[in-house]
């Protein structure tokens, strides 16, 4: 009887240490976390992003721009999860390396680049089609956000 | 011939200077806001006495100026929203402005101004509106005693009180303002001055700069928000006899300073707040005659910061004075009045013998882990600072102040 539960305690310890160990986003407490690049608290719901690095540790930010600061900054981009939040769903992230991307003058974002994120991009082109507007995937944000 | 020239001319002054006020009640002739705007000249004025008005999106596009008087109330029929000036020299004064709803699409705000100069926005009441004054691209605005009262919670989107976008020359000065996410929201603003405001319960910044120079801010109040004040990325701000009050929060600051150089922080009141003041990449700041009353921290400095100058500052019952990250550098540190002081002056001079090092070993413990703030006034705490204050190994032998001033700075 003894020995039965000793492993099962045993067992237990295991999957505790398997779970807790899990490297999954965290969603942001609005109004309460703080950007980890600049110190601002994140507030807007429509331009939250994140970072998981593979050994679990989240990162939060509070614009775009913020997150892909890091992102390029860190020396070894090794991240499990890359998120940023759909401007048109906030408050819900989507994958950012998937996402479409916005610079427009009339989204102003957080830290003043203007960039915003969409899953569904199919809109986006009828709607910002002047010249001073922007459409662009992941990498060519990166390129962006680089040169400004 | 010179007499009717002179004649024409005075003609065309009373022409040109006469303007007449229109009377808008709910029993008068004009009963509509839309209708009164339409029917006057330029230069006139909407009197709206007493009454509610549904109205939807009224755009004002001549130069005039409207006053409400016995409660005269606005109210956004759809929840969009209420004035938008598209003209100079507007002037609303003493109205109600009600029921402009949140939005992720567009910012709506209870006045807007767009690309206008000369803008005066006096004497209204703001309540639960989304945004309630947004300056878009507008310079030299007043914008007075105004009360602003949101209804903002830390779960929920919401817009900022007063927020200026691109403006340059505005002027906002004794307005209430409680309940937004920003109190008050500068990005790209230059040469405005802020004064007098009384910030309250906001929940993200009091105050707000990104981006912005040369702006000034004197004798307002910062109480309970967020964060009290975020100076981020802005030159040439001058800081004068402000008060921060109880920001108390795990992202709290009373004053958050980040990128920002050649400020001038002087006379302020710093009390009750989780961090005073935290500053990073900030170059050429000089702080004096602040005082730090009852704070978790008083300052903590992090990296990057250089030819920072803390003279003549009282720094009563903190926590923790100082943190520094770093090495202290060209960062001058002297003539201050340190409660936590124990040395003597012997000479009389009101400056005490030996110097005083405001980072104990606690707090350079405390930036390693946070956890340990569970030891805080234990014995063992106490054991450790006096064994580093002894013989220092840890803390920053050069982070001292030279010339600790034996009585509190007036």
């Amino acid at each position: 009887m003894n020995r039965l539960f000793l492993s099962l305690f045993c067992v237990f310890l295991t999957l505790i240490l398997i779970f807790s160990c899990s490297v999954e986003p965290k969603s942001i407490d609005y109004n309460l976390d703080q950007c980890a690049a600049c110190k601002m608290m994140i507030s807007e719901q429509q331009f939250g992003a994140e970072l998981v690095t593979k050994k679990g540790k989240i990162y939060k930010y509070d614009a775009i721009e913020c997150m892909v600061s890091s992102f390029t900054k860190s020396d070894s981009p090794d991240f499990a999860h890359v998120l940023v939040t759909d401007y048109e769903n906030p408050g819900n992230f989507i994958d950012a390396k998937a996402s479409t991307y916005l610079v427009d003058a009339s989204r102003p974002s957080p830290m003043g680049k203007n960039v915003s994120a969409y899953k569904s991009p199919e809109l986006l082109s009828k709607e910002f089609n002047s010249i001073d507007s922007k459409i662009l995937n992941w990498d060519q944000l990166l390129d962006y956000l680089n040169e400004n | 011939m010179p007499r009717i020239i002179i004649l024409i001319i005075a003609l065309l002054i009373t022409i040109k200077g006469h303007s007449s006020v229109i009377e808008m009640c709910q029993s008068c002739v004009i009963t509509t806001l839309e209708d009164a705007i339409q029917k006057v000249n330029k230069c006139d004025t909407i009197l709206i006495d007493g009454g509610e008005y549904h109205i939807e999106n009224v755009f004002i596009d001549k130069s005039l100026t409207i006053i409400g008087s016995n409660q005269a109330t606005l109210i956004s029929k759809s929840g969009d929203e209420l004035l938008t000036i598209t003209a100079d020299y507007v002037t609303i004064k003493g109205l109600i402005l009600k029921n402009v709803t949140m939005s992720y699409i567009k910012e709506r705000a209870a006045i807007r101004a767009v690309k206008q100069k000369y803008i005066t926005i006096e004497n209204n009441f703001i309540k639960d509106c989304f945004f309630a004054i947004y300056l878009e691209n507008s310079h030299f605005g007043n914008i007075n005693n105004n009360i602003i009262e949101g209804n903002a919670t830390t779960e929920a989107e919401s817009g900022n009180g007063i927020h200026a976008w691109y403006c340059k020359n505005i002027n906002i000065s004794n307005n209430n303002i409680k309940g937004h996410r920003d109190g008050i929201y500068f990005e790209f603003v230059d040469k405005s001055k802020i004064t007098n405001n009384h910030s309250e319960l906001n929940t993200r910044y009091g105050l707000h700069f990104m981006f912005s120079n040369d702006d000034d801010y004197w004798s307002n109040t910062f109480k309970n928000n967020g964060v009290g004040v975020a100076v981020m990325f802005s030159s040439r701000i001058t800081m004068l006899n402000n008060q921060f009050i109880y920001n108390w929060g795990r992202a709290s600051y009373g004053l958050l300073l980040k990128e920002i150089n050649d400020a001038q922080i002087i006379g302020n009141m710093l009390k009750e707040n989780t961090i005073g003041i935290y500053i990073e990449g900030s170059n050429r700041v000089k702080y004096s005659n602040n005082t730090f009353d009852h704070n978790g921290w008083a300052i903590k400095f992090s990296g990057g910061s250089s030819d920072n100058d803390f003279t003549r500052n009282n720094f009563i019952n903190n926590s923790l004075d100082l943190i520094v990250n770093t090495k202290l550098g060209s960062n001058i540190l002297h003539h201050n009045y340190w409660s936590n002081y124990s040395g003597y002056d012997l000479d009389r001079d009101r400056i005490g013998d030996v110097p005083y090092y405001p980072v104990k070993l606690f707090s350079y413990i405390l930036d390693q882990a946070p956890e340990a703030i569970v030891l805080m006034r234990s014995l063992f705490v106490d054991l450790i600072n006096f064994s580093e204050r002894v013989s220092p190994v840890f803390t920053p032998k050069e982070v001292m102040d030279d010339y600790p001033i034996m009585d509190i700075i007036r």
